[in-house]
């Protein structure tokens, strides 16, 4: 049953995500990594972790996606012309199935050591997972939280600073 | 399920947003390249939390996923400043320092 639900949800993924390259406008590549998004979540609840799955609804198929479709629905009107040379899109394509298969050959059968059974008494649930937060990761959240103001601040001032300059002229 | 498989679809993943950088000249897809990354990055935290029994990863994962919220915001600011300025999205229009 977790094969079946493994299989689906990593074809999914895979799907979605080649699909996301391949679309010509940036709106229909972004509908695709939405559904790509959608399917981690699934596997983040295969491995017992709830909460990160729930996060990843919420923060990445909701809130990140939405502001990034807003954004191409103000902006974006062109068509991307796709790649036409035919050499680069080939070494590109085949450099990259030779990483995907090196790194997996050298890492996956190689270096099987740090790769133990699962351990099936976690449970990631939004109870552990705060009380972690609040103790041994308390300063890691509260630099984050000014990460994150100060990210807001920045998109802020880059904007409105090109908005004042824009009138001036 | 084996934990060697997730951690392959990670590699899988993340891969297929290096291409995607590498490849795509609109901005808005190299910017969903970089989230596609991030997430399969998340991916690796989530399957060796499971296999160690450790909850770390989870929290690591949590703080990945605001610090993309982050990148997003400024990322997707710089976008609106570029297209104001060049009328584009295109990045190969970016050739020129200042104009």
């Amino acid at each position: 049953m977790t094969v079946l639900f493994f299989s689906l949800f990593a074809g999914i993924a895979v799907i979605a995500s080649l699909c996301m390259l391949t679309r010509r406008t940036a709106l229909g590549a972004a509908i695709s990594l939405v559904v790509c998004f959608l399917a981690f979540a699934g596997l983040y609840a295969m491995l017992s972790a709830p909460f990160v799955a729930v996060m990843q609804v919420v923060v990445y198929a909701g809130a990140i996606m939405m502001l990034i479709i807003f954004v191409i629905m103000t902006v974006d009107t062109e068509e991307e012309i796709l790649q036409k040379e035919r050499g680069t899109m080939i070494g590109g394509i085949l450099a990259t199935i030779i990483m995907i298969v090196g790194i997996c050959v050298y890492e996956l059968a190689l270096h099987t050591a740090y790769l133990k059974p699962q351990d099936a008494s976690l449970n990631g649930t939004i109870a552990n997972i705060g009380s972690l937060l609040f103790t041994r990761h308390v300063l890691n959240f509260e630099m984050l939280s000014l990460l994150l103001l100060v990210a807001l601040v920045g998109a802020l001032v880059l904007t409105k600073q090109q908005k004042k300059k824009t009138e001036a002229r | 399920m084996e934990s060697s498989a997730y951690i392959g679809l990670a590699i899988t993943i993340f891969f297929i947003g290096v291409f995607g950088m590498l490849v795509r000249k609109s901005a808005f897809l190299f910017l969903m390249s970089i989230e596609l990354m991030l997430n399969s990055a998340n991916l690796a935290w989530v399957t060796f939390a499971k296999v160690h029994g450790n909850l770390d990863g989870h929290v690591y994962a949590f703080f990945i996923m605001a610090l993309a919220a982050a990148e997003a915001c400024v990322g997707l600011a710089i976008i609106v400043l570029f297209y104001r300025k060049r009328r584009s999205v295109i990045l190969d229009n970016a050739k020129e320092m200042s104009k």
